[in-house]
């Protein structure tokens, strides 16, 4: 799985280890939500370098999950700056952050979302596609991918049609396809047996080791608190912990 | 983004709810085809009123008579200066008078018209057995040759066919503005030769070469019909003809009056069609936005996978407009194919009724081309709302709560 010759070896720019990658800059987030102002983050700051794997841990509700999508774009701060290799997404309107997300960005969620009328090959090669890729290219590229994490033989099949492991594989296969500089999981593992679970996390890991990506998995099991090189524990919207390299 | 692509996964998303889709689309071609049946048919009405009123070159000829008075005379002379302004391509001329045909000591009253085949075929008389007159400079030509209308050959009590080359006798009476005399002429009686008949059983009349009744006294012309170079300069030579002292008639007077009736019969017709298109329309717009509400995680991925607001309206749009093509154009082919069913139908029970087959359905190729990019504009207005709908789909709150 994720070989050598990985098409990820395509990485186009020079990856140096003390390369700051995401800066947060004391950002805060309020929803309100009815008539109560809920602070979900408060004035976090935290740095990640081009090659951490970076866990965040939490109880639910303590804010990871905002941190990650406000990292991602998906989200803007209330308050603060986020800076992505010199970029404040933060700043940007929602396409530009769509589309600075789509080129340098792959995200994983809990529960991996499909086009339904697509099938796994196709569901794949989207984020190819919606960056401007003819389909045919896309598609080829796509195939390549499931096959660096030995799960082509599903490329024909509807994404629903697999199990919560392979449908999580195949979500990875759909972030990593566009070859980004960081990859985002917000609690990949949550649904899946500790099996499935932890060749997941091996993915993660040998990504981050042999192919020098950026790692940023949120979760709230404990088990994998150890599997980062760096780790930020959230409670109640503020960073209680933040431990660099073991 | 990749069009294809898009196209791609429209139809896809079509296919998968194949019952909606179909029904959805059945309405749009309900509506295109009533449209089309409907306004085809009011043009095909108005070819037929126009055609039955115009004959053959009607548009570029102006009727030229002297009205009611006694002092403009309609001669050679004034033929030949009409004939010579310049956008005057020809003038036929046509001298009527009375007659009697006399048969068995039996005789009825007819109107005979001396003039050329020409102004015949100007005038949208057709023969429909026998051929026309001899045109020849023998004038001394024995017998003269006739034309009868059905009507006569019932009083001859012979078949139209079997008419032609009976010798009949014809007592002729030109009237005195013709012979310019003083109480006009009774032409002794003359043997005429049938040599063709026009199906008209109205009332008795007879054609016959203008050159005989001018050999009977005749000097003046009752009509005149001018053959202009185009439509554009019947105005300019009506004025000049007008300024001579001539009354003018022009076939187009009337055709406008027809084409603004049949334009406001087309109107009703449409919006009957019309009304069809918009319960369309409205079912259309149910099943996108349906769609919508069913596909809005998938919208919701489509923009945390990167894709701009500009794209997902994209594809909503190609999604609606879809349903505008192929409703358009199988709508068409089906109104099309509904009208020539009809027409089919009842050219079969009119031709075995004794009547002529006729078209009663008309397509306008630019009626056909409008209401295919109507369709089409249609499609993308009823999708305009739900691909804005999308568009604005909070990624975020769809991938926690949906």
């Amino acid at each position: 799985m994720l070989g050598k010759t990985s098409i990820l070896a395509e990485k186009n720019q020079k990856i140096v280890s003390h390369d700051c990658i995401i800066e947060a800059k004391e950002l805060s987030k309020n929803f309100l939500v009815g008539e109560n102002n809920i602070h979900a983050l408060r004035d976090v700051s935290v740095k990640v370098n081009a090659t951490d794997f970076l866990v965040i841990y939490g109880p639910s509700g303590c804010g990871k999950s905002t941190l990650l999508n406000i990292m991602s774009g998906v989200d803007t701060p209330s308050k603060g700056d986020i800076i992505v290799r010199g970029t404040n997404i933060g700043k940007l309107d929602e396409d530009a952050r769509a589309q600075f997300r789509a080129k340098k960005m792959g995200i994983v969620h809990q529960n991996p979302s499909w086009i339904k009328s697509l099938n796994v090959y196709e569901n794949v090669a989207l984020p190819l596609i919606i960056n401007g890729t003819e389909h045919n290219v896309a598609y080829k590229r796509a195939i390549s991918m499931l096959k660096e994490l030995e799960i082509d033989n599903f490329a024909n099949q509807k994404p629903t049609q697999l199990s919560g492991g392979q449908q999580q594989k195949v979500a990875i296969a759909r972030a990593l396809v566009s070859n980004p500089w960081i990859v985002m999981a917000d609690e990949p593992t949550g649904n899946l047996d500790s099996t499935s679970a932890d060749e997941i996390m091996s993915v993660f890991h040998n990504l981050n080791k042999a192919f020098k990506r950026t790692i940023i998995v949120v979760t709230h099991n404990q088990s994998y608190w150890s599997v980062g090189t760096s780790r930020l524990e959230i409670k109640d919207g503020k960073i209680i912990k933040n431990i660099r390299n073991g | 983004m990749d069009k294809v692509f898009v196209l791609k996964l429209a139809f896809r998303n079509l296919i998968n709810n194949r019952m909606r889709t179909i029904l959805t689309l059945m309405g749009v071609i309900i509506g295109i085809s009533a449209i089309v049946v409907l306004v085809s048919f009011a043009f095909g009405l108005e070819r037929l009123v126009t055609s039955e009123v115009t004959g053959g070159n009607a548009l570029k000829l102006i009727d030229i008579g002297t009205g009611s008075s006694n002092v403009v005379k309609l001669n050679q002379d004034s033929i030949n200066s009409i004939d010579s302004l310049a956008e005057v391509e020809r003038v036929d001329s046509t001298i009527n008078a009375g007659a009697k045909i006399i048969s068995d000591n039996n005789s009825v009253d007819a109107t005979i018209y001396g003039t050329t085949a020409n102004y015949l075929d100007l005038s949208g008389i057709i023969i429909r057995w026998g051929e026309g007159f001899d045109e020849s400079e023998d004038r001394a030509k024995s017998p003269r040759e006739i034309i009868i209308n059905t009507s006569c050959a019932t009083f001859l009590g012979v078949d139209p066919e079997d008419t032609i080359g009976l010798e009949k006798d014809f007592v002729l009476t030109i009237p005195k503005e013709i012979t310019e005399t003083d109480s006009g002429k009774e032409v002794e009686k003359t043997s005429y030769k049938i040599v063709g008949v026009v199906k008209n059983d109205e009332s008795p009349i007879l054609y016959t070469f203008i050159d005989n009744l001018k050999l009977d006294g005749a000097i003046n012309y009752s009509q005149a019909k001018a053959t202009v170079v185009g439509r554009g300069s019947i105005e300019k030579v009506r004025k000049q003809v007008e300024n001579m002292g001539y009354k003018t008639e022009y076939v187009g007077d009337t055709i406008s009056q027809i084409e603004q009736i049949f334009a406001i019969f087309r109107i009703i017709l449409g919006s009957f069609g019309l009304i069809a298109l918009i319960v369309a329309a409205l079912g259309m717009f149910n099943t996108l936005t349906i769609s919508l509400m069913e596909r809005i995680r998938e919208v919701a991925l489509f923009k945390i996978l990167g894709m701009t607001k500009k794209d997902v309206r994209f594809i909503f749009l190609v999604e609606s407009s879809i349903f505008g093509v192929l409703g358009g154009l199988i709508g068409v082919i089906t109104g099309i194919l509904i009208g020539v069913i009809a027409n089919i139908t009842l050219n079969f029970y009119a031709v075995r009724s004794g009547g002529e087959p006729v078209a009663i359905f008309y397509y306008s190729p630019w009626f056909i081309i409008l209401i295919v990019i109507f369709a089409i504009l249609m499609s993308l207005l009823t999708g305009l709302y739900p691909s804005r709908r999308a568009t604005k789909v909070a990624a975020l709150d769809v991938m926690r709560y949906e």
